[in-house]
Parts: C-alpha cells; sequence; structure tokens
C-alpha cells in the first residue's frame, strides 16, 4: 500500500546562517525552572510557608527555655522594664481607705493586708487582698479597688453579731447566718444579746432567731436556746423549760405564747412543757405542786391516786 | 499492529491519568511561537449566567494558565536547536504556571512538523457470536494490515473512521449490532521518527512527562471546524509559522493528514531579501502592513521603513504598499498552490462537502480569504478557534487554534476504541518489550 502523498518538492529556505553568537532569548535557567516548580508543588509550598517557621519557632522557643543564660537575661531584662513601671508614681498607692467599718475592725483589716505603704500598685494582687479581707470573720463581703490620687479603697460589708453562742465553755459572737463573728471572754459583754447554746446551734439560726422573734413578748424571761442533739430546741425560761419538737419549732414557739394568753402556763408550778409530740402536750410539775395536785384531788374524789 | 496499539493504549492510559489528576498542560510547538495552556478540570458545570455568551459545552475544564514564548530553534515545526527550544518551553511553561499558580507535570504536545503521511488501513473479521461485542472490535482493530512505512517513521495518529457490518457501513459503533462479518476503515498519520525523538528528549529535559503527542492540523481542526463542517467533511489549513498544516475532516474524524514546509516565516524571508530589510522589520511591516490583493490606492501607501544605510537624519527609506503585497503574494500563492496538490492528492474533491478553513497565524494576512478562493475553489473562510473557558481574549485568536483544539481534544478524546481488549493470541512479549520501549524513551 502506497501513501496518500502529493509529489514533494524539497523547499531550501534560505535563512542566513548566523556567524556570530546570537543573543539567546529570556529564558529561567534550569535551576530557576525547577526551583519555581518546586516553589509551585502544594506540600513544598506548605512546608516552606507553615511548617518550616512553626518548627523554628518551637525550637527557639523551647531552646530559650530551657537553656539557663538565655531564660536568665529574659528575666533580668524582664525584672528592669518591671522597675522602671514599677517605679511611676502614677501607679503608687499611698493610703488605705476604709469606709465602713467599726475601728477594731478597720485595724483588724490593716493588719491582714499587710501593705507596707508606699507601693507600687503592680506589686498589689487585689484578688488576694480581697480574698484577706474576706478571710475575716467579721467581714461578709469585701471589694477592693484602686481610685486615683493613689488610694486603695476596701470596701467592706460587716458581719454583725446577732446572738451569744455558749459552746464547751467558750462564748462566741454568731452572725444572722450562724457565722462565728468573734470570741466574747465573757457573756456580760454582749448581755444584750440572746444566749444559744449547744453544739450545732449556730446551723440552725435561721429557727433560732425566729423563735426569739415569737417569744419576744416574754422579754426577759427568756434566759436563752439549747440546742437538743443538733435536732431540736429547749427554751430556757426563768422558772421552766419548753421542749419545742424538731420540725416547726417557731409554729410550737407560737402555741405555747397561746397558751400563756390564754392560761398564763409560764407562771404556774411547772418545770418542764414538753411540746414534742404535736397531739398531747405534756407537762413535769414541781414536786411541790404535784403534792398539792394529789392532796386536792383525794379531797375531792376520795381516792388515792 | 502489536505495537501500533500498544502504543496507542498506552499514550491513551497517561493522557487519562493525566486528566484524572485534574491539571494537564497543552503546548503547541510552533516555529514562530511556543504556547502553552495549563488546564484545570472539574467536575462542576460552568455558571449559567452570561447567557448572550455562547459558551459550546465542551468538556468541564477550564484555562487557568497562558504562556506564549517566540521560539528560536524550530524551523518547520521540527527542533533545529535543542537548547534554545528548551528554553522556550521552559519560559511558556513558567509563565503558564505562575499565571495559574498550579505546578503542571503533564503535557500534551502538537507539532506540525516531521512530515506527516497517511494511510488508510482497513481490517475484517468474522464476528464470533451474533452481535458485535468489545472483544470482535479488538480483534478487528488488532486484524488491520499495516503497510510497511519505514523504520524511520513512528504512527502517531491511528483512529478507525468507519465500521462496516455486513453490507452496511457508516457504522460510528457497531457495539451490540448482529452481523456476521465486520470490516474497519482506519486511518493512521505517521512521522518521521528522528523530530518524534527530538521533542520527546526536549519535554524530558524540562521535567515534563508527555500525556499525548498530536498532529497540529488535527487539533486545529478539532478547534476551528464547525459540527457540521467536521460530520461532511471539510479541510483545515493551519498556516503556521514555519510549515502549513492540512488535515482532512469527515465524519467527525481526521482522514487525511498533511504539511507543506513553508509558512510565515517564509513570507518575512521573502521580504527580507525583496526589500532588503532586516528580518525583524520585515516581520513588522509584514504584519502591520501586509496584504494579498492590491488596489489602486495600495501604490499611494507609503511605508517608511527603517534605513541603516542612511546618510543624515531626514534620509527616509519609503516602499508602497504595493511593492509589499507584490513580494509578499507569490510566497502566498506557492503555499496554497503547494496545499491544492495535497488536497487533490488526498482525495478531497469526493467528500460530499468542499469546505475549507484557513487559520494559524499566517491566516489574518488580509486578503487571504480572496486569494485563497481564486486558488483552493469555493468554498472559503478563515476559522478561529472555539472560545473555551478562561481563556484570554488575547490568546483567543486564529493563531492559537492548535493549542485550543489540544485542550478540546484532551477533554473530549476520540480514541475509545483503544480501550478495547487485544485479542489474547496476539498479547504476548510484545507487550513487555513496548514497555521495555516506553522506558528507553522516557528514561
Amino acid at each position: 500500500m502506497n501513501p496518500i502523498v502529493a509529489e514533494r518538492r524539497d523547499m531550501v529556505v534560505r535563512h542566513e546562517t548566523a556567524l556570530v553568537k546570537v543573543k539567546a532569548d529570556p529564558a529561567p535557567s534550569k535551576l530557576n525552572y525547577r526551583l519555581e516548580r518546586l516553589w509551585l508543588t502544594r506540600w513544598f509550598r506548605d512546608m516552606v510557608r507553615i511548617w518550616l517557621p512553626l518548627g523554628a519557632l518551637i525550637v527557639v522557643i523551647y531552646g530559650g527555655y530551657s537553656s539557663p543564660a538565655v531564660s536568665g537575661w529574659f528575666s533580668a531584662q524582664y525584672q528592669v522594664v518591671r522597675g522602671v513601671v514599677v517605679a511611676r508614681p502614677e501607679l503608687r498607692i499611698e493610703r488605705v481607705e476604709i469606709p465602713v467599718g467599726s475601728p477594731d475592725l478597720q485595724r483588724q483589716i490593716l493588719g491582714v493586708m499587710d501593705l507596707s505603704l508606699p507601693v507600687s500598685a503592680l506589686d498589689v494582687d487585689l484578688r488576694e487582698l480581697r480574698d484577706l479581707v474576706q478571710g475575716l470573720n467579721a467581714v461578709k463581703s469585701a471589694s477592693v479597688r484602686f481610685l486615683a490620687d493613689g488610694v486603695l479603697e476596701v470596701r467592706i460589708k460587716e458581719r454583725l453579731p446577732a446572738v451569744v453562742w455558749r459552746n464547751l465553755n467558750r462564748l462566741y459572737l454568731l452572725d444572722e447566718d450562724g457565722v462565728m463573728v468573734a470570741e466574747v471572754p465573757r457573756r456580760s459583754v454582749r448581755s444584750d444579746l440572746p444566749l444559744v447554746v449547744g453544739e450545732g446551734a449556730g446551723a440552725a439560726m435561721l429557727e433560732a432567731r425566729e423563735i426569739f422573734a415569737v417569744l419576744a413578748p416574754l422579754e426577759g424571761r427568756v434566759l436563752g436556746l439549747v440546742r437538743m442533739g443538733e435536732r431540736r430546741w429547749d427554751v430556757v425560761l426563768q422558772n421552766n423549760v419548753v421542749k419545742l419538737p424538731g420540725v416547726d419549732g417557731a409554729d410550737a414557739a407560737r402555741r405555747l405564747m397561746a397558751l400563756q394568753a390564754s392560761d398564763d402556763i409560764l407562771d404556774r408550778d411547772v418545770s418542764v412543757i414538753d411540746m414534742r409530740n404535736p397531739d398531747r402536750l405534756t407537762l413535769r410539775l414541781n414536786e411541790e405542786a404535784l403534792r398539792e395536785l394529789r392532796r386536792l384531788r383525794e379531797k375531792i374524789h376520795g381516792e388515792r391516786v | 499492529m502489536n505495537d501500533l496499539f500498544e502504543t496507542q493504549r498506552e499514550m491513551r492510559h497517561r493522557r487519562e491519568a493525566a486528566i484524572r489528576r485534574g491539571v494537564v498542560a497543552v503546548l503547541d510547538i510552533g516555529s514562530y511561537k511556543i504556547s502553552c495552556l495549563v488546564l484545570q478540570f472539574s467536575e462542576e458545570e460552568p455558571e449559567a449566567g452570561a447567557a448572550d455568551v455562547t459558551m459550546p459545552r465542551m468538556g468541564s475544564f477550564r484555562v487557568v494558565g497562558v504562556g506564549t514564548m517566540r521560539s528560536k530553534g524550530v524551523r518547520f515545526g521540527e527542533i533545529t536547536d535543542m537548547g534554545e527550544t528548551e528554553r522556550a518551553v521552559r519560559a511558556a511553561v513558567i509563565k503558564a504556571q505562575k499565571m495559574a499558580e498550579l505546578r503542571v507535570d503533564h503535557v500534551i504536545v502538537s507539532f506540525a512538523g516531521g512530515r506527516p503521511r497517511s494511510y488508510g488501513l482497513s481490517g475484517a473479521v468474522e464476528v464470533e457470536q451474533g452481535e458485535v461485542s468489545e472483544r470482535d472490535i479488538g480483534r478487528v482493530l488488532a486484524s488491520c494490515e499495516v503497510p510497511p512505512y519505514g523504520r524511520d517513521r513512528e504512527a502517531i495518529h491511528a483512529l478507525p473512521v468507519n465500521f462496516s457490518l455486513d453490507h452496511r457501513t457508516g457504522l460510528a459503533d457497531p457495539r451490540g449490532q448482529v452481523g456476521a462479518k465486520l470490516s474497519v476503515d482506519m486511518h493512521m498519520l505517521t512521522l518521521s521518527d528522528a523530530p518524534v525523538y527530538d521533542l520527546l528528549e526536549c519535554m524530558k529535559r524540562c521535567d515534563l512527562e508527555v500525556a499525548g503527542l498530536s498532529f497540529s492540523g488535527f487539533a486545529s481542526g478539532v478547534s476551528t471546524l464547525m459540527e457540521n463542517e467536521q460530520q461532511l467533511g471539510a479541510a483545515i489549513v493551519d498556516m503556521g509559522g514555519g510549515s502549513t498544516a492540512i488535515s482532512v475532516f469527515m465524519r467527525r474524524h481526521m482522514i487525511y493528514g498533511d504539511a507543506v514546509r513553508m509558512g510565515g516565516e517564509h513570507i518575512t524571508n521573502d521580504i527580507c531579501q525583496g526589500l532588503q530589510l532586516s528580518y525583524d522589520d520585515a516581520e513588522r511591516i509584514k504584519t502591520l502592513h501586509g496584504g494579498l490583493v492590491a488596489t489602486g490606492s495600495d501604490s499611494r501607501y507609503e511605508i517608511e521603513v527603517p534605513n541603516p544605510m542612511a546618510q543624515w537624519e531626514n534620509d527616509r527609506r519609503m516602499v508602497s504598499r504595493s511593492e509589499l503585497i507584490g513580494v509578499m503574494r507569490p510566497r502566498v500563492e506557492e503555499i496554497l498552490e503547494e496545499v491544492r496538490a495535497r488536497l487533490d492528492a488526498s482525495g478531497f474533491e469526493h467528500l460530499p462537502s468542499q469546505r475549507i478553513v484557513l487559520t494559524g497565524g499566517s491566516s489574518a494576512i488580509p486578503g487571504l480569504e480572496e486569494l485563497a478562493g481564486r486558488i483552493l475553489g469555493g468554498q472559503v473562510r478563515i476559522g478561529r478557534p472555539l472560545r473555551v473557558q478562561g481563556l484570554p481574549q488575547a490568546s483567543a485568536g486564529a493563531a492559537f487554534s492548535a493549542a485550543v483544539g489540544l485542550a478540546l481534544h484532551a477533554s473530549h478524546p476520540m480514541d475509545e476504541c483503544w480501550d478495547f481488549e487485544m485479542p489474547v493470541d496476539r498479547v504476548g512479549t510484545r507487550r513487555i518489550k513496548a514497555a521495555m520501549r516506553w522506558f528507553r524513551q522516557n528514561w
């Protein structure tokens, strides 16, 4: 089979052959070309642009940390800069202001904060100071802040003593939440406050306060409340003791007040009024009264009891 | 036939592998310029807007990078100066890569050199079982008798153009049809192997892997010919710088390919000699003032040309445009007459339609259409490549039709027939030999 071709004439083209070396066209060199192609490769570009710098950074940081000379130099530099800043008068604290609180408490707060004035604001940790102040028994909450002109303000909410608590032969002041405020040497120091006695009395402070409020009309006759078995209250009066139930102690106290109003029950010769069983009030009479009761019954009914 | 089968399959597989990776470059090695397009393939459809733009949906690729470089080391479409060509390819590829911001490893190359020759092959087999299976197609392709095209030539295109089943002909895909005797007509294009190996060597030096090799006349035809022209028969004449590639299309297949070893550079050379100008000046006045049909006003149209022999500053040299046309026209006529001779030899006049489409950089000469009509026959038009996504306007002209055609061919290849299995009795040591040869060529 023959190729399909026309008759060919060989063309002779007369290009001038250059004897002088002609300047080549501009083109990237082979190295340049390969580098360019390498650079356009996705993984290579990612490596150079992201992973290598990241790796170098990690190595430098790690090296700096691990070498004592470098980290020492850095911390020295840091101290120098910090020293300059700390010395600025704008940051100096010259006074501590405590707008509320008794002089005694103020003295206590200053002692706890233990600042050697003047001090730079940078050296003061406000959070720590606040926690220190709040750690005081007599302080309910505190906020500490810098004011202008070198003033450190400590704003507190005091705990006010509500009752005196005697426990294990020691006397404490409790606030209305049952948190201890201070210790007192004698009862007579705060004879204006009611007395509670017994283990766990602070935990039931809410009920105790309510009972005190209910019994307020009795004025001086209430000597105090005794917490029995960390469960219920006894009311100790001048002549008698009222045993309140573990639940609804305040209601029982109200009933007691009603009995007092109707029958003057507390003025009678009764040593113990037991209200623990809500269905039945039990009275324990004094020796004298019991004897008299028996005598009267014998006389009326002609029988011996 | 086995070697041919293997090489075609090999080429196809490499191209598919490249396209599966999503990025492929097409490289048109011309005598005047080397242009590189970087294509990015994606599944997504082009956006639905821009209704006034008629964008053919030819594959879902997008041109993301374009690089063009003057080529000094190529003559007649063949590499004559390896170093210079390598540098130009590097420059073009790097430019396209920079624009695309992608690295390309696979490249599909087209060139017009190598003295292409066309062969018509035919083969016939009995169908094994009632209807035609893929195996039958493999067998019939393998049964084609390959002419002795010479030891120093390589087949680069081999496509079945037509299948016949018994007495029915004109089948594009006979699979599943019932018949007894299946025959095939194939078209094969061979090139001298030296230019092909030079080209492969050049690509290897540029660290590029060749995923396909095409004749530029074929690529231009794919991008320039209209649907009906490809179907009914048309000739594409790609007038490049150093050579003019011709191919004839019929039923969407190339049925003939050839090249005339003359092109725009020869016209410039004539101007050089005829008007005694330097090559660059000749190129300049050719592109700015060139023409082929002289009119009365052209003799009054004076072109000032540089005068290296000037004695004083106003010593000017003028050339009239009719003189320029007088120099250019004979050469263009010569080229077209040569094209005419090739087309006559190909049997072009027997096709149902005889549309001739001129494209390539030299088709921009004013008056070419008229002159070509006179020499080649009636239906001549100047063709520009199809518009593809992402191609800049500056690279959408007739000079880029081969590159665009390669891109279209890469996305819509027409050589699926090489997927068919080779008959078992013919596979053997040949395959190993083909693999060895591939290694030798590419490593």
